[in-house]
């Protein structure tokens, strides 16, 4: 490298490179607090999900934006996953709380940064590789299947997903569950799980053996999540 | 009250060297096995057709009927009753003979029901590793035997697959054979059985179904480390908006696209490599007319810059005599450098 600058993690982890224009970071672009969620109901003995209401993003790029949550409040065993919307997300979860929110874009689409203090790092052709005024993307983990992120004081919050991983049916008149890829906080949220769970009660429920089988779904393949620090918003 | 019909048709042999012959339609099992079980109270009726003129069906037990008398078959129904006081799960074998040839078939008397009104039982994941799984009888009933079998594979029923767990009454149930190994899952069958002793017919009697998922192993990648080198900034109002202890997100592709409705796989090259996938329109009207909608159910892998974009059925339901269908999908991959 000519010119410009790369910077790495404390363990080599690449961050910053001007000279590479496909190492395009992430940095925040909104963040909030949504209303709480609701609508929960039970079927089949198991809680179906309650809703937050859709959160409108204005100037939110789907395909491009990523979405961090976190539960307000201290409940621990909060679960919850994410609906990408066209103009901003939905999360479904179990608990009746409020979730803030980081929505992060590609720092090429960011508008260009106005302080005067700071690190500014352009590159080649002059865009912006790096913006000193607002929050980078700052992964604290990934996680692939089900497994924990624990970090004792950070505040930690998941990316917004969703990944249904079963759809089974019981024999009438019981119902079978739907199952999906969920992530939960302790009440301090440092500690962040993503793990499979029921998500609702209103699977199928069949009348005979040929609907066992027609109704049932099961992905065993293990989907991916990160776990990002953050400020509250 | 009951009422069954069984009609014999007999067939008086000739000079022709036809032979006598019988069979036996409508109620009564083959075997006994198959034998269907009888309240007190039913009534059985039967009649004869064919050109046979006077074939009998005999084998009437006091204990079982009302009346012991053989039944000379005529084309009008004649009745036989099952009798009240019989004894749960005593068999009736029948039979009906025409002159040289006899056909025979079997009921069984009823007894009182085992109790099937437990509490729910979940399906469950179980932790990778696993060689066994338990299930929790509750609100069930001493009298009862409660048992975990595997689907049928003699197309007999739901409830007549193999025994792999019992328990008697409530408590853990606890199965150590045929558990799914890692990474799959198995569908099993509760019934509920209530032994002659007990007063019941000892036949099994569906419970619920309930399904075994055995987990694959995760893995998890931590932050960027807690050197003493690297680069921290900070904001106007002291927050950290960089730290040397992250990793960053990278934008690596956003891909969309369409699986022809042959294709269970695609496989797409990215822009730059990924470590993640976003579903951005997931399915999520999951079952339809009794279907899943795997068809539309997609589950991605990625490795560098190979995505592959898999489904388990172009068909709903997964089931081949449904119309196999395209689908779409939309994904967002991103990358976090280690």
């Amino acid at each position: 490298m000519a010119y410009g600058l790369k910077v790495y993690s404390a363990n080599g982890a690449l961050q910053i490179d001007s000279s590479d224009g496909t190492h395009i970071m992430y940095q925040e672009y909104a963040s909030g607090t949504t209303s709480t969620a609701n609508s929960f109901s039970y079927d089949g003995g198991t809680l179906n999900y309650g809703t937050v209401p859709a959160v409108t993003i204005t100037g939110f790029t789907r395909g491009e934006d990523l979405v961090f949550i976190q539960p307000t409040g201290s409940t621990a065993g909060v679960r919850a996953y994410c609906f990408i919307n066209p103009n901003g997300f939905t999360i479904k979860t179990n608990v009746a709380t409020s979730f803030r929110y980081h929505v992060f874009k590609k720092v090429t689409s960011l508008s260009a940064p106005t302080s005067d203090y700071g690190l500014v790092i352009k590159n080649s052709a002059g865009a912006h590789v790096f913006n000193q005024d607002v929050l980078a993307g700052r992964i604290k983990g990934r996680i692939t299947g089900s497994g924990a992120i624990f970090m004792t004081g950070k505040s930690l919050y998941g990316l917004a997903t969703l990944k249904y991983s079963r759809i089974t049916a019981a024999w009438t008149p019981q119902r079978g569950k739907i199952h999906g890829w969920v992530t939960e906080w302790n009440s301090d949220r440092d500690q962040v799980q993503f793990k499979s769970v029921e998500i609702s009660g209103q699977g199928y429920a069949a009348s005979t053996e040929a609907e066992l089988s027609t109704a049932t779904y099961v992905d065993l393949t293990s989907p991916t999540t990160l776990i990002l620090e953050a400020p509250d918003p | 009250m009951a009422t069954y019909d069984v009609n014999i048709f007999a067939m008086a042999g000739n000079q022709w060297g036809e032979p006598n012959t019988i069979a036996w339609n409508g109620a009564g099992g083959e075997t006994t096995a198959l034998a269907p079980e009888l309240d007190a109270g039913d009534i059985v009726r039967f009649k004869k057709g064919g050109t046979a003129s006077s074939p009998t069906v005999s084998g009437f037990s006091g204990n079982f009927w009302t009346s012991s008398s053989t039944i000379n078959l005529t084309t009008s129904y004649q009745s036989k009753t099952v009798k009240t006081g019989g004894t749960p799960g005593t068999l009736a074998t029948l039979t009906a003979t025409n002159s040289t040839v006899s056909a025979t078939a079997y009921f069984k008397y009823a007894g009182a029901p085992p109790d099937t009104s437990i509490d729910d039982v979940d399906d469950q994941i179980i932790t990778q590793g696993s060689t066994s799984f338990s299930i929790t009888i509750a609100n069930g009933s001493s009298h009862t035997i409660y048992e975990v079998r595997m689907p049928s594979t003699s197309g007999a029923g739901a409830y007549t697959g193999t025994v792999v767990g019992t328990l008697t009454g409530n408590g853990t149930l606890t199965v150590t054979s045929n558990v799914p190994n890692s990474g799959y899952d198995q569908l099993y069958f509760l019934s509920g059985r209530r032994t002659v002793a007990n007063g019941g017919s000892n036949a099994p009697v569906g419970i619920q179904s309930f399904t075994i998922v055995h987990e694959t192993a995760g893995s998890t990648v931590g932050d960027g480390g807690t050197g003493t080198y690297g680069l921290r900034v900070y904001d106007a109002s002291g927050e950290i908006v960089l730290d040397l202890s992250d990793r960053v997100i990278v934008f690596s592709d956003h891909v969309t696209g369409s699986l022809t409705s042959s294709q269970t796989t695609k496989n797409v090259t990215l822009a730059k490599q990924a470590t993640c996938v976003i579903d951005l329109e997931p399915e999520t009207s999951l079952i339809s007319g009794g279907y899943a909608q795997r068809q539309n159910i997609l589950h991605t892998s990625v490795s560098g810059t190979a995505l592959s974009i898999n489904r388990t059925s172009v068909y709903p339901g997964g089931d081949s005599s449904q119309t196999a269908q395209s689908t779409t999908y939309n994904f967002l991959a991103i990358y976090d450098p280690e």
